[in-house]
């Protein structure tokens, strides 16, 4: 038994490691050798944000372990709840923050070079959007 | 008579696997990622506000930032090697895994280091815009973790040749594996965020 589980959690890590640097690598080199270079940049924003949330699954599902205790269900309702926080922390302040900053032009310390600015230029899309 | 036995065996085996000192210490993780989780909204916040100074774009070595990751990977992935090896007893096997997880982990945190201190060379330093105050709590933060881990890592050494595989040490062990699991996957965000599309 003590074999098996060995042999399973061998292939899990090896399995995630392997998801992993896939994930990295297609991060990196999409930036890196400007695959992406012709993408709206909400796109490109989604499309790596979108692989960062891919590989931090990958990890939390091959890497820690959560369902192979006796606390499975535990640690696994704690952990959504914390999502469900970290996703309106970050989401909220964006959202309510990112409003208020762009109706402060140049008062916030917000003089930026424009080529630069994401938000900016994030903000300039909605705005044509509407 | 039969029945004390039983109830005996569960308690033991209950405690035995330490699963709530780990459940308690998975509650600290948590906790931790909210932490993590208000640096990364101040910094989404602030993630143009450069004054007219120093833009992240310019100091942004993508290369650089991919061996960190791949060491934080690296190390990630032994630290796994390591709990299968005290999985099946095999002392010298977990040393020797805690041991490149330790040096992958230290090698990382000289990157970070050097990367600091050529920023700080070159003039970028905290009170230069809010852009760069975020960037360094952010990123500092993540790595003043990750050297807390190494301490622990060294204290783990200490632990592991005085009371070889004991059950405390399996759960210091299980603790510090997901401590250090975490550690990378927070990185994951560091670097999608901070250099990734800082980058772009």
């Amino acid at each position: 038994m003590d074999m098996q589980t060995h042999k399973t959690n061998m292939s899990k890590y090896t399995m995630g490691f392997v998801l992993s640097v896939i994930l990295t690598l297609i991060a990196f080199f999409s930036v890196m050798l400007h695959w992406i270079e012709d993408w709206s940049i909400s796109a490109k924003v989604f499309f790596l944000l979108g692989l960062a949330v891919i590989q931090m699954t990958v990890q939390i599902m091959f890497f820690l372990h959560l369902n192979e205790n006796s606390d499975a269900k535990w640690n696994i309702g704690t952990m959504w709840i914390a999502i469900i926080c970290v996703f309106i922390i970050i989401a909220g302040t964006w959202k309510t923050i990112q409003h208020l900053n762009y109706n402060m032009m140049g008062g916030s310390g917000r003089v930026i070079r424009d080529s630069d600015n994401l938000s900016s230029s994030l903000n300039r899309e909605e705005r044509l959007l509407d | 008579m039969n029945t004390s036995v039983r109830i005996e065996t569960i308690n033991e085996d209950h405690h035995d696997n330490g699963s709530t000192q780990v459940f308690g210490f998975w509650i600290y993780i948590l906790q931790d990622l909210f932490l993590f989780a208000t640096l990364f909204a101040n910094f989404a916040v602030f993630s143009s506000t450069y004054d007219g100074g120093a833009a992240g774009k310019d100091f942004i070595n993508l290369p650089f930032v991919m061996v960190e990751t791949f060491l934080l990977l690296f190390s990630s992935i032994s630290c796994g090697f390591a709990m299968v090896n005290l999985q099946t007893n095999n002392l010298q096997g977990t040393r020797l895994s805690l041991q490149i997880t330790f040096i992958l982990g230290l090698a990382f945190v000289g990157m970070e280091v050097y990367e600091f201190m050529h920023l700080i060379h070159q003039g970028v330093i905290p009170s230069v815009s809010t852009y760069w105050s975020a960037f360094f709590v952010l990123v500092a933060t993540h790595g003043v973790h990750v050297i807390a881990g190494l301490i622990w890592m060294m204290c783990m050494f200490v632990h592991l040749s005085r009371y070889k595989l004991s059950r405390d040490n399996r759960i210091r062990m299980a603790c510090l594996s997901l401590f250090w699991h975490f550690l990378d996957i927070v990185w994951i965000g560091v670097f999608t965020v901070v250099y990734l599309l800082g980058a772009l």
